[in-house]
């Protein structure tokens, strides 16, 4: 995993491009927390906890990488 | 009990900066500040009109250098403001839920304890724009008026700063009725005169200096200013949380959480009056970039207070609905970064490892490759005569000076004295290092000594 994220961040050698995957990565993950809200009253089941636990992960995966 | 344990949070933070405020040496740009401070006024105001500065906070350095100019004594006004600060943060707050939070967050914010360490304006310019909000708020237009000629003698950005509180001044006054009801006082009505005849005094006691803008648009160059790019403003963003010096290997996590929380926050500052403080300098910052970059983060740690009442109202907001993620990923950013602001013990690796070498020779005239070299020495070794020599390189480091500044600090391109030493390798970039190869061949040599980025070489005269 590690290494994709190295891969990945190879591709966006740049700083701008680096700093704009990291602002739009913030983006998505505050939109599906936003999104987890509103489906949950729909579909009566609380997934709002998933979408929590797939920031942290998000975040703990970009602890193992280097700039 | 909650309050005991802020104040307490807030003494210890503000004890501990203290105590570390000459933990590390000065860099270029506060060194610059300690130069100007050695000279006398008429010479100081000609080196700042022929800078990029205004000269407010180089002549209270001025003051302040007579008492005490060692590293302690320069940083110690920026301390002091960052503490005034503290205060206004209090006195705009004071009837808001928000308060202790606002202002925990700010005492312990990296940039402002940064700032307020370094021989520089920004806490100034933050205290500035507070006191001028606060005067807004209570309708103290003598203070306003006051604050804002400060402002625009502070800083360049106070001219961006004046301008949003002469917006939100406007917006508040817009609110009140053109005639009071019989039963209020006249104070209630909205009085549009005594509004612009407030901005207008300062904006005719600037008139002099605006003269000097204009012919200081000329000398804005250099690296630190940021190209406008969207990659750009995002690395502003960063550096308003991130220190510059945070550990490099969690500074990729650490700068995915300071956007989460910076646009999960965003939308907390709900009133239109701190939208406005908060959001339209940097806005303004970026317009003005279009033309000439001008877009930098630490001229922007005046809204920090405003954008930390934010992220109160946030985390409050948060805990009080049970969703622990957002206050969580916060406090951990919050947290190390203070941390890391207060135990870094270097801001200029080269100024570590060059002045201690210098200061052991005896020299009396000390030639440099460029100006960075020159300012810095000229602090730490003042017994000696500094000169700059005429490398013909175009200068790519930090530090880049107009003549004028140059001669008015004394800093003249000529040669003179019995002893040199001429120090090249760290400061020097491959063309003044060429230049410098040339040079050095009517000089013998006499010590040589390698530093970690590069070597000090000595010469003396034939």
């Amino acid at each position: 995993m590690t290494e994709y994220y190295t891969k990945l961040l190879q591709i966006y050698a740049d700083s701008d491009r680096v700093l704009i995957m990291l602002a739009g990565v913030a983006l998505l993950l505050i939109l599906a927390d936003k999104l987890s809200q509103k489906i949950t009253p729909l579909i009566g089941f609380d997934i709002s906890g998933i979408v929590e636990v797939l920031i942290l992960i998000t975040i703990i995966i970009s602890f193992t990488v280097r700039l | 009990m909650k309050r005991a344990v802020i104040y307490i949070v807030i003494l210890s933070v503000l004890l501990a900066r203290y105590i570390t405020l000459d933990n590390t040496m000065l860099w270029y740009d506060e060194a610059f500040t300690a130069n100007l401070a050695m000279i006398d006024i008429n010479k100081l105001i000609v080196a700042t009109a022929n800078d990029v500065h205004p000269p407010l906070y180089y002549l209270i350095e001025k003051g302040m250098c007579a008492i005490d100019c060692s590293e302690m004594g320069l940083r110690f006004p920026s301390f002091l403001f960052f503490i005034a600060s503290l205060l206004m943060v209090y006195l705009i707050f004071r009837d808001d839920e928000n308060l202790w939070i606002t202002l925990l967050f700010t005492a312990t914010s990296a940039l402002a304890l940064r700032y307020a360490s370094e021989a520089r304006m920004y806490t100034l310019l933050m205290f500035l724009y507070l006191l001028g909000f606060y005067a807004i708020k209570n309708r103290k237009f003598v203070l306003l008026s006051v604050s804002i000629t400060l402002l625009l003698y502070t800083h360049n950005y106070g001219i961006i700063y004046s301008l949003v509180l002469f917006v939100v001044a406007m917006l508040e006054e817009i609110k009140r009725p053109v005639i009071a009801y019989p039963w209020d006082s006249k104070d209630t009505e909205a009085n549009f005169v005594k509004l612009l005849t407030t901005f207008s005094v300062p904006g005719v006691l600037y008139m002099p200096w605006l003269y000097v803008l204009v012919k200081q648009l000329h000398f804005v160059h250099g690296t630190h200013w940021l190209r406008l790019s969207l990659g750009g403003i995002l690395l502003t963003l960063q550096e308003l949380f991130i220190p510059l010096d945070f550990y490099s290997d969690v500074k990729f996590a650490f700068t995915i959480i300071a956007f989460i929380v910076l646009f999960v926050s965003l939308r907390y500052l709900r009133q239109s009056k701190m939208v406005i403080v908060t959001i339209l300098p940097i806005l303004i910052a970026v317009v003005i970039s279009f033309y000439q970059p001008v877009l930098l983060f630490r001229a922007l740690l005046p809204v920090m207070p405003f954008l930390y009442y934010s992220i109160g109202r946030m985390v409050v907001e948060n805990i009080r609905k049970r969703k622990f993620i957002y206050p969580a990923l916060f406090i951990a950013l919050h947290i190390i970064t203070c941390i890391n602001v207060l135990t870094v013990d270097e801001r200029d690796k080269n100024v570590r490892d060059i002045i201690p070498l210098l200061s052991s020779q005896q020299a009396n005239v000390i030639l440099h490759t460029n100006v960075e070299s020159a300012i810095l020495s000229r602090y730490y070794l003042p017994h000696a005569t500094h000169y700059i020599l005429d490398t013909g390189c175009v200068e790519q480091n930090i530090g880049s000076l107009s003549k004028g500044t140059e001669n008015a600090l004394g800093l003249n391109r000529k040669n003179d004295g019995q002893l040199y030493i001429y120090a090249i390798g760290p400061f020097t970039t491959s063309c003044e290092y060429n230049f410098a190869k040339s040079y050095k061949q009517e000089y013998q040599r006499v010590y040589t000594q390698r530093v970690d980025l590069g070597e000090l070489e000595v010469y003396a005269l034939h």
